[in-house]
Parts: structure tokens; sequence; C-alpha cells
């Protein structure tokens, strides 16, 4: 790439005047910088502060700001491992040590001796149901492990920039065709959606059947992707579950036949050669059809109630059509034509809906106060910049329901009086931006955003922003400075945002999933929400289930649910037959709930009384392998990570309180270090400015509460459930059949070959990375 | 795209402004309704402490310094940042909030790097500001030089050729190469002046018409007395000895020290007014009752003696020594003090004058008020033991040459060429705003503890001397931003910015650039405005004599 001083001149003076030179736009134009880049040269930044009001200290202040934003160049691709929640209690360190191993990077270093590859942590890319989650420039790899990095990075050197050729457009066929649905949420496409949807056409094209290919947001049931339904006339739909590319002809070929001969023939022939190799213990066909009646998957849906993913799984997310086919956007129509904002407002407030971001603020009373602020001019803003590691709701919502969304936002728009508004997406989820994007462009056009929405005199413009790496602009205020072009800082409340918000007017900033349940509440009445729930939390959650889970995936579930009823019914207990240990919900902002109080219901204020929180609504199974010391440990590095810096309380109380962690983690810490860390904790939540540091301790909080004895366990140096790499030794024990694959694995050489012998593992040498014991067919590796 | 620019004027109810009533400390008052709390409290004469916010600047609400308690909440809010309710009821001072704001100092502490004094100044039993005697000799400024040593130290020429010289043992510059030859610099100080025609004489007060006795006129006595003098009252020195100096005088060999150089600072005490009454001992010829009744005040400097000779005084003792209080130097009878090795023995004799200058300052407070109460205690950030890193960022501003040896040995001290090149070594490890600095004064009021959450590993000292004006001390900075703000509102071209995030955030200057370009107008706005030494004057007289401190 051409680096020279006047060729960066000249492509930052083109997308300054492609983006616009005011101050407000520096993080799209750093992004711009980035894409370019790969990285944010200091020629371009002073560029950028010789042509526009940016200042020297503005650009350099944003930039350090958000984690995306990288100042030094980097390898040609980029590795960004996921240290996620669900990736963390699945070993992503491991897999991060792996990479960098693998790549011979030395310590200190992100980048490889031959700047290839850059090896990156990443807050979260909220693939959870698939942990631990790589991602390598576009290509996402789920259920990595530590000794199948090398076959990965073949695996990407081989097919990257073959962007697998799949059709975006659809043919329109004759009902009689049936149609074949393909889930392409995220965790559909890390799990190699993309490549089954290629093998799909490819199949339909070369046997010539006849068939609706359809593409659809999440099912939900991320667990299984990638996911197959084939829904023929007249009967019953089939689902296919965990398909890969190469089974895909033999499902079609099952369900379908070929019109012509020939083709016939060149079928049978096939199946005639595949069914010769398909020895039943190879590797062959092992995919099973399930059908929609199947207990498990009844299980999994039964209980669920879809409001804000009404239709999962069976709509095309850009396809307006569809939506407005199936009650799209009626709401909106009802609202502009026959009803008063004032009418509206009532109509939220009657159905006791409230912010699904978190604090759980009634939606109602916070449009109103937009609605009755003087100010001329007011905003909207929809919050998708889902921090908490380890969920995935707003993802999926803005992903599968896009034009939902933005329903909702008309709706709420024309309550509150604003006409123009904001979404506001994590960088980290490119599907999720792209395809709100699209949806935007598509309503524009279709006269449902802009001048004169649907000639009923209301105007509104909504623009996409995307985020840069802050879990801290989830906080309202500091979202708002983050649109605004500064370093994401929240302030004190009040003036709220819907008092003063952006550029100082009047603002409503309310979640995505809040946004998506506005049009069902008007089309089905406030009075069928408020049926829903509890006397205090109305209507329904959307949380993302995911951890040591069986069935793990995005789930919507009516209010007063147990947690219980989530984890065993829907979720169909822990995976592997290990014993359920407690779940983490509200993230790094939650708590661990432990298993003997599962009957606590799903609801603002039970979950409160626990210790813990709704958040946005990230669930997180932990088992009997999970270590309650590290999972506080992880959250605080989490948040303190993620702390702003601004406020005392905050910046230093989240530090003290990982250090003590850590401590704690390795072995050092002292029976005084308990009561230091529960002081440090209650006093970080009591001075913290915002809900970030107030609510950083209670990860440490919870544990300390409900799982003391295992911070006990580590005064005396023991980790009960031997995760803490410093405190737990790996052997081999005697039904070692010395078949050597560990021995092969293990990267630094700890274990001799001894063929048909008990191997042994070397302490000295031995780094804990778990490769020889996840390789073992005998299990015969022992952590204790 | 349309955009509307930040900061547009808040238009909000700006022309009927309602006035809101609170009450701050069980005091009512109207304000309007824009108003915060800590301007409200303002407009009491209440004032509330906090670091990070200044008037005519966006309130940034980092320190938390300025909590103060909501009572009808029951909530800790930022009075910089939280505004008027009808009805609110705000205590600034009461047990709550104290708690409040120690924990943000004590936060805020354990993340300082940097010490308030120098180790050395610490370290001196007589608490002697070494770093600013290194100063004025490096400057030739050798008067001054000589009234910052006899400020704490009465006989600086004897103490600098016997002291064991414990302020060298915490002299950072021992992590480079070897400790500043801090006992000899004073020595060369005080030879230099009683060298003159006419030596240091400190100002006297005017007479006090109080009388008091110095029993003992070893280091203890004689240093007693002569702050005492300086104070305005007569003193009797006495001593069972035909001639005074106690030990130094009947110890000490002459070759380690001089008679004629005991003699001549004795002189000096008797320039003063001193009476010596010598040959006089305590329970032989010397009676309780001629002291208690002849003079206001005692200080007993005897030494090491029979616990015996105190039997009939009602002072109360031990087998060691006579029990007093260590703060106020106080024994059990009113109007008594002692100290030296008659309260325990020790050998060093900067110990036993450091009490004899303590002693004095306690027999004037009770002399003057009544009560004696000792020296106000001063908080102190501590740096500890520094690492080879952090030395070699002191190293900025120190000579690279290695401890000098005078030429002329121990006979001779050093020359005026030989002192100033060892002052400077100095590292100048010593805060350039220990009077102005807020995080210390708070500190020192909130009793602040900067152990109490205490880091492992801290983060490292650093010392940015770009600038021709001004030293920046990265790790001295609380974060509050002002200097930022300083920056951006008067328009410098690169200014500050904050870097970072987190507990890595930072206050740098933009693209790397050299402190001198960031501050091209404002460098004296933000030193002012600085609440720490984080950002302060390289000239340290700049500091003294900057206003509203």
């Amino acid at each position: 790439m051409n680096m020279d001083k006047d060729s960066i001149h000249s492509f930052v003076d083109q997308i300054i005047s492609e983006i616009g030179p005011n101050a407000g736009n520096i993080i799209p134009i750093l992004h711009a910088v980035q894409n370019r880049y790969n990285y944010l040269p200091e020629t371009a930044l002073r560029r950028v502060c010789e042509i526009t009001d940016i200042t020297p200290a503005s650009i350099m202040g944003v930039s350090t700001f958000y984690s995306q934003f990288r100042h030094t160049p980097i390898g040609q691709h980029i590795i960004r491992v996921c240290t996620g929640t669900a990736c963390h209690v699945k070993g992503s360190e491991l897999v991060y040590d792996a990479f960098c191993r693998e790549l011979h990077i030395q310590e200190g270093q992100d980048t490889d001796p031959e700047a290839r590859f850059t090896v990156q942590k990443i807050a979260c890319l909220g693939c959870c149901t698939i942990a631990p989650v790589v991602q390598i420039d576009g290509m996402t790899y789920g259920h990595v492990k530590t000794a199948g990095v090398a076959n990965i990075l073949q695996d990407f050197l081989l097919h990257q920039g073959r962007r697998m050729a799949v059709s975006e457009a659809r043919k329109i066929l004759p009902e009689e065709a049936g149609e074949i649905k393909i889930g392409l949420g995220s965790c559909c496409v890390a799990s190699g959606s993309r490549r089954v949807q290629h093998a799909l056409e490819q199949t339909l094209e070369e046997t010539g059947v006849q068939a609706q290919v359809k593409r659809v947001g999440c099912v939900g049931m991320c667990h299984r992707t990638p996911l197959l339904e084939l829904n023929l006339p007249d009967q019953d739909p089939v689902l296919y579950d965990s398909v890969q590319p190469e089974d895909v002809k033999r499902i079609i070929l099952r369900h379908y036949k070929p019109k012509t001969l020939r083709q016939r023939i060149k079928n049978a022939a096939f199946s005639l050669i595949e069914n010769i190799l398909d020895d039943p213990h190879s590797n062959g066909f092992t995919r099973h059809p399930l059908h929609v009646r199947d207990p498990n998957i009844q299980a999994f849906l039964g209980r669920q109630k879809h409001i804000a993913t009404e239709h999962s799984g069976q709509i095309d997310p850009l396809d307006l059509q569809e939506y407005r086919s199936k009650g799209g956007f009626e709401a909106l129509e009802r609202c502009l034509a026959d009803s008063s904002p004032d009418e509206i407002i009532a109509q939220i407030k009657a159905s006791g809906l409230r912010g699904r971001g978190g604090a759980g603020y009634p939606a109602g009373k916070k449009w109103q106060i937009v609605r009755q602020s003087d100010d001329t001019v007011k905003f909207i803003i929809c919050n998708g910049d889902e921090g908490d590691p380890g969920a995935f709701m707003d993802r999926m919502i803005l992903e599968s329901y896009p034009f939902r969304v933005i329903e909702g936002m008309i709706i709420a728009a024309f309550a509150v009086g604003a006409h123009e508004g904001y979404f506001y997406i994590r960088a980290e989820y490119p599907l999720a931006v792209q395809r709100v994007k699209d949806a935007l462009k598509q309503c524009l056009e279709s006269g449902l955003l802009g001048e004169n929405i649907l000639r009923k005199g209301f105007s509104l413009k909504l623009n996409m922003l995307e985020g840069a790496g802050a879990f801290v602009c989830g906080e309202e205020t500091a979202l708002i400075a983050s649109i605004e072009g500064r370093r994401g800082n929240p302030s004190y409340r009040p003036p709220y945002p819907a008092q003063k918000g952006l550029w100082g007017h009047s603002t409503l900033v309310s979640n995505c999933e809040t946004f998506a349940t506005v049009p069902w509440i008007i089309r089905h009445g406030p009075e069928a929400l408020a049926e829903l729930g509890t006397s205090k939390s109305k209507g329904t959650k959307v949380f993302s289930l995911a951890g040591k889970i069986a069935r793990g995936g995005l789930i919507e579930v009516p209010m007063g649910i147990t947690i219980q009823e989530i984890v065993e019914d829907i979720g169909g207990g822990i995976e592997n037959g290990k014993q359920f240990k407690a779940v983490q919900i509200g993230g790094p902002s939650g708590g661990c709930i432990p298993a003997e109080l599962a009957h606590t219901r799903v609801d603002y204020e039970d979950l409160t009384e626990v210790g813990a929180m709704m958040g946005s609504g990230g669930l997180l199974i932990l088992d009997e392998t999970d270590c309650m010391v590290d999972i506080a440990r992880y959250f605080l590095s989490f948040t303190q990570n993620q702390s702003c810096g601004k406020c005392t309380f905050c910046r230093v109380g989240t530090r003290h309180m990982l250090r003590i962690l850590e401590k704690l983690c390795a072995g050092d810490g002292k029976r005084e270090d308990l009561e230091k860390l529960e002081e440090i904790a209650h006093r970080t939540q009591q001075g913290s400015l915002c809900g970030l540091g107030k609510t950083a301790p209670n990860p440490v909080l919870t544990t300390l509460t409900y799982f003391r004895d295992e911070y006990e366990a580590h005064l005396q140096g023991t980790c009960p459930a031997k995760r803490c790499k410093d405190l737990i030794t790996y052997w081999i024990d005697e039904t070692c059949i010395g078949c050597t694959i560990c021995a092969q694995n293990c990267p630094t050489g700890a274990i001799s070959v001894t063929p048909y012998q008990r191997h042994i593992i070397d302490q000295n040498e031995c780094t804990k990375c778990d490769t020889c014991r996840q390789g073992c067919p005998t299990e015969s590796v022992k952590i204790t | 795209m349309r955009y509307v620019q930040a900061g547009v004027p808040d238009r909000i109810c700006k022309n009927h402004m309602k006035l809101i009533s609170v009450s701050i400390d069980n005091r009512d008052v109207s304000v309007n309704e824009n108003s915060t709390v800590f301007e409200a409290a303002r407009k009491l004469n209440i004032h509330i402490p906090t670091l990070c916010y200044l008037n005519g600047y966006e309130r940034f609400t980092s320190c938390m310094i300025c909590v103060v308690h909501e009572i009808n909440s029951d909530r800790l809010i930022p009075s910089c940042s939280a505004t008027v309710a009808e009805g609110m009821r705000i205590e600034t001072e009461n047990e709550k909030v104290k708690v409040a704001r120690k924990d943000a100092l004590d936060f805020l502490l354990s993340e300082h790097v940097g010490d308030c004094e120098a180790p050395c100044h610490r370290a001196c039993p007589a608490h002697m500001n070494i770093p600013q005697m290194i100063r004025q000799i490096e400057d030739n400024r050798l008067v001054d030089a000589i009234a910052t040593v006899k400020r704490d130290i009465a006989l600086p020429a004897v103490l600098g050729r016997i002291c064991p010289a414990p302020c060298e043992k915490g002299c950072h510059r021992r992590n480079f190469d070897n400790p500043v030859g801090i006992c000899s610099l004073k020595r060369y100080v005080a030879d230099v002046d009683l060298a003159q025609d006419s030596p240091y004489h400190p100002a006297v007060k005017p007479n006090s018409g109080k009388k008091l006795a110095v029993v003992g006129a070893g280091p203890a006595g004689l240093s007693a007395a002569y702050y005492l003098l300086q104070d305005g009252h007569a003193c009797h020195v006495y001593d069972q000895n035909p001639h005074p100096g106690g030990m130094l005088r009947y110890g000490v060999p002459d070759k380690e020290l001089p008679k004629s150089v005991l003699d001549s600072e004795i002189d000096r005490i008797s320039g003063l007014g001193a009476e010596f009454r010598m040959e006089r001992s305590l329970g032989e010829d010397l009676g309780w009752d001629e002291l208690r009744t002849g003079y206001d005040a005692l200080v007993l400097a005897v030494g090491k003696i029979d616990p015996k000779v105190f039997e009939d005084s009602g002072v109360e003792h031990t087998s060691k020594g006579v029990v007093i209080n260590r703060k106020t130097f106080e024994t059990s009878v009113p109007g008594v003090f002692a100290g030296g090795n008659a309260v325990s023995e020790a050998r060093m004799a900067i110990r036993a004058a450091a009490h004899g200058k303590s002693m004095a300052y306690s027999v004037n407070q009770f002399l003057e008020n009544k009560t004696a109460k000792g020296p106000k205690p001063r908080f102190h950030s501590i740096l500890g033991k520094i690492r080879k890193d952090e030395a070699n960022e002191f190293m900025k501003e120190a000579e690279k040459h290695e401890h000098i040896v005078p030429v002329g040995g121990l006979k001779t001290g050093y020359s005026d060429e030989e002192a100033v090149r060892e002052s400077s070594r100095c590292f100048g490890c010593d805060c350039r705003k220990p009077d102005s600095c807020k995080l210390r004064k708070y500190s020192e009021e909130y009793q602040a503890n900067q152990r109490r959450f205490s880091f492992v590993e801290r983060k490292g000292f650093q010392r940015n001397i770009q600038h021709e004006l001004v030293i920046y001390e990265p790790g001295k900075c609380i974060k509050c931003g002002l200097c930022v703000q300083i920056t951006k509102k008067a328009g410098e071209k690169l200014g500050l910015t904050f870097i970072d995030r987190g507990f890595n955030v930072r206050v740098e200057i933009p693209f790397g650039e050299p402190l001198s370009q960031g501050l091209i107008n404002v460098a004296g706005e933000c030193v002012t405005a600085c609440p720490t030494a984080a950002l302060s004057w390289r000239d340290r007289n700049q500091e003294k004599s900057s206003p509203n401190k």
C-alpha cells in the first residue's frame, strides 16, 4: 500500500469530503482511516487536524480511548481471540496462549516476527454458544481447541480471499417448490452456515432441484448451528442441525426428486458411491433430521414467548415485503394514522414495559419526560452497544429483526417528538451494522423513514454510528459523549439524557430490545404484555443462554420464569453431565447466583435482591469445573480494562480488587486480603460516579457471599474447581494406553514419546495449556 | 447529515429561572435552579473541598472529594455536579462524608508516585530541610543556606563532624550510585559561616518577660536554649561540668571534634543571651525548689543520670529515665519538659539536638498558651525505595559524577567548588509544591492513609523536563483534567490530552510532542490550577511567590 505522505493526505482529504469535517465525525473518520491502513498512521491523524475542526488533543484523546483503534502497524492478518465470559470459561486464555506459541510471538509483543499475524484479545464477539471463538480477519472459528490452532491457521490461509459466492438475491419460485431455510445469524455464520449456503446453492444448480432458498435470522438454537429447515408442501417441516457442507447434497436428495432423467441417474450414481463409502463407523453421514415436534426442540421452544423475536427463524431479516406481510409496520401505520403521541405513551405505560438495557426504568415514563420537554430539538438513540461479555441478545435482534427495531424507534420518535436519531452499534458486530444499514436504506426508499413518513406528515432521519470498542459507552451519558465525538466518559446524572442529552437536547435513549417490543404492544394492546410476567416486571425478556449448558442459544421467555426452568427445561441442563453450580447473570454488572437460589424468578427486583441484576440479558451457566474466584477475577479484569479512568473510585478501586483477586488465584492471598477486597468493593460501589463503577464490585460481592468457601480454599493454596493455573498440576494416570497423542500435541515438549507405555508429564516444562487433556482419547490426563 | 455543534448554549428555561430553597448544614439558602450544591454552599460561605473543580471550567467530577450527604435520600452526591432540588437537605461535613473523602484520598494516594518531602529530610531527626540547603549551596546562596540549616540544627559545625548521617541512608541517589554527602555539605555551610566576621545571627523576638532554666548543657540543652532564646525568653543553662557541651566536650575525642569548633558554636548561643551557670549538679547543689520557684518552665536535658535524682522532684520516671509525652516532651509535672538521653539512651547527638529543638517548640507553646501541643503533624506521601529506571528519571536533573571526597580530607572539608559539585548530584526528589498541594492539604485534614490500599508494584516515577519553565511528573497526576481543559479553552495549538483509559489513563502532549510544544501560552495557568505537583514551576522560588496559595 502506498504509505507516502501525499497519498495519505489525498486519502484523508477524500474521506473528509465524504464524511464531513465536523468535530462530531471523529469516530467515523478514524474508522475510515483504520479500514484503509489497518492502523492509524500519525501522518493521517495530523492531516485530519489540518483540514477539520478536530484538534490534536481531541484526536489523540479519542483514538486512544477506544480499543478498536491502533496506533502502530500490525501484521497482515489480525487474529481476534474472544475473551467474552463464555469463551473465558471454555478456556480462551489458553487459546490465546496457543496462538502466540504457534506463531512464535515474543513475550510483550502481539505480532509474529514475519508480521503476518497480530493476535489480539477482544472483549466479546457475541458468538457465545460456540465458545471459544476466534476471528481471523473476517472468518470466525468456533469451538476452538488449543491443539487445533495450527489447523485453523492453515484453514484460514487456504480460504482467505476466497469469499463464498453466495447469492443475496432471491429467485421467486412457485410455492410447490418448497422452501429451504438457512439460519444466517453470526453464530450460524461462525459455525459455517455460509459454506453450507454455498454448498446448497451449488447442489441445487447441479441437481436441478427447484427449491426456494431462504436465509433467516437467528433461530435461537445456536447450540446446533448451522441449521437447515426444509419446508415441503403438505409435509411437516424437517430441521437438520449441525449441518456440514458435505451433508447438503444428501439432505437435498433425500427430499427432492430431480426433474430430468439424466440428473436422476447421475444422482443415483452419486448415492451409490456414497453408500459404498459410507461405512457406518466412518465420519460419513451422521446428521439426522429433527422433526420440529422432537421433544428436545419442543422443550427448547415450548416455554418461550416470542415478542421481540417474533417469527424467530422464519423471516428473512432484510426482506421488507415479508416483514410487512407478517404485520410489520402495521403498528406504525396505526400510530401515525389514529393515535396522538400522548395516547401512544399511555399505551406503553399501561403495558408496564421497562427498559431492557439493564436498569429497568419504566419506558413510558421516560418517553413522557422527553415528550414533555419544551426543547424544540429532540433526539432518539437506539443503544446497540451491547458490551457485556457473554451476551449477544442485541446482536441477534439487530441482525435478525432490524425492521422491527426501526419500527419501534419510529413509533417512539413520533411519541416523543424527535426528528433525528441514531443507531449506536458496537463495531464488533459488523453483520448487525450491515443489516441495520441495509434496512435503513430500504425504509428510506419505501417512505418509512425520511420526510413525511407514510404520508402522515411525520419526519424522522435515522443515522448509523459504529462504536469503537468501549464497554462504558453502553452507559447512556458515555454513549452520547461518543456520538458527539468525545472520549466516552460518563457524566453525572441528573440531568438525565431525557432532560439534557445529545448536544444538550432532550434525548430518548433505549435499548434495541425495548424498541423491538413496542410494535407488538401496539398491535396486541398493552394488556397483552401486561398479562405476561410478574407484578412489577411485565412481558418477556430475551436472554442469551451460554456457558456450560446443553442447549445454548437465544431465548425469549416470559418474566417470572425461574432460573431453574430456564436451565433445566429450556437449556436441557448442564452439558456433559456435569454439576450445575451457578448462573452468572447481568455480566460484569451482575452477579453469580448459586444453584441453591435457582428458584429465583426473572424479575428486576428479585434479581437485585440476590445481588445480581437483570442486566441486558446474558445468562452464563457455570458448572463444577468453574472457579468462582477466577470468575470474579475475570470480571474485574474486564471492568478494570473498560473503566474510563475518570473517577477515583472506579479507576483505582477496580485495579486494587483485580490485584487482590490475582493474588488469590495465584495462591498468594492472605486472610486480610479477603477483608480488604470486601472493603474496597463496598467503597467502589458507593463512591463511583457511573453504573460501571457502582456495579463492578457485584461479581466480587456475590461470589464472596455465595462461594466464600472457594475463597477460603484459595487462601489454603487449592482451587477446588481445578482451574487456577498456579494451583494445579497435570498428570497422567495408569489408564494411559500409550497412544502418544499427548506427547505429539504437547507444545513445550513436557511429555516424552513412550509408545504403549504410560506417559509422564515433566512438571518443569508443563505450561498447563490443557492440550494433552483435550486430546486424550482415554481421559487419562488428570488435574490435581 | 445535519450536525448540531457541541456546546450549543443551554436554552432550556434560561429566561424564566426558578429559585430553589435548600438546606445546607442546617442553614437555608435560595439559589437558582441550575446551581450546583457546591455553588449553593459557596453562597453560605461553606467551602467544600475539591481537587478537580475550578470555577469557569466544565465540571469533570473525577476526584470525588467534593461529596456531600443528601439526607432525604441518604446518598452521597458529588456537590460539584449535583444540581439543587427543592427541599434538598445537605450536610457537608458529617462522619459519613468524612469517611467517603478519606476513602477517595486513600485511593488517590495509593497511585500517587512521589515524596512530599525528600527521604533525607524525613530521616533527619532534626527534620532539617536538606534539599533546600543543597539548592542554596548550588546557587551559591550560603547566607540562605546557613539560615536553612540553623532553622533546625543549632550546632551544625559540630554535628557536621560527628553525625552518623541517617539522612544519607534515605537518599534516593544511593539507588543510582552513592548518596549525596549531606553531612559534609552541612558542615561546609556551617564552617563557612563561622569563618565570617559576623556569623549568622537569627532574628530574636522581643523579650517575653518569661524566664526558664535548662538543666544540662549537652546537645539537647544547648539546642533548646538556642531556640527558646530566639522566642524572646530568658534562659539559664545549668551544668555540672566547668564548660558547656556535655558529651560533645567530654565524650568526643578532639581529633574528631576540635574544641575550637564546639566553642565557636556555643559562642553563637551565648551571643543570643544565654546565661551559663556551670558546675551546678542536680540533686546536689542545684535543688528542685530553686528550679521550680525561680522559673516559668524547666527543661531537663541532663543526659543519662541516676534516676534517684528525680525522687524528690515529682517527675515520673523509670529505671530507664524520665517518662514524657512523646509528642510534647512534657513530663508528669506541668511546665517541666525533658528530652535527650534523660528520657532514653541513644548514641546520636543529632537525636539529642532534635529533642532540644522540639522541647523548645513545646515550651514556647506552653509559655504562650499554657498548653503544649507539639508540632502539627504533616502528611507525607512516601515513594519508598526507587527502582533503577526511576533513578534514571531523577538523573535528568542531576549531574552524573560520583560522590566528591574533599581533596583536603576530613580536616578541611569541602572547598567551595567541591561543595557545589557535590550539591549538583542531588535528585531534587522533594515535592515542588509541598505547601500548595491540595492533595496533601486534604490528606492532612482528613487523616488519609497512603498505605491503606497499597500496590505491590506501583507505577514508575517519571519526570518530564522538556519545558523551560514547567516540570511535569505524571505519577502525581490525579486525572482532574484541568490542564486539558485550560489548554483547550486557551486554544493552545497542541495543548494536553488524556491518553488511554482506565487505570492507564494519563495526560500527555498529542503526538508525543515535547511538553514545551504543548504548553506555549498557558503554562502558568496550568501550574496554578494543577491541584498537585504534577505540573509545577521548574524554578522552586516561583512557587513560593505565586499568588493565591
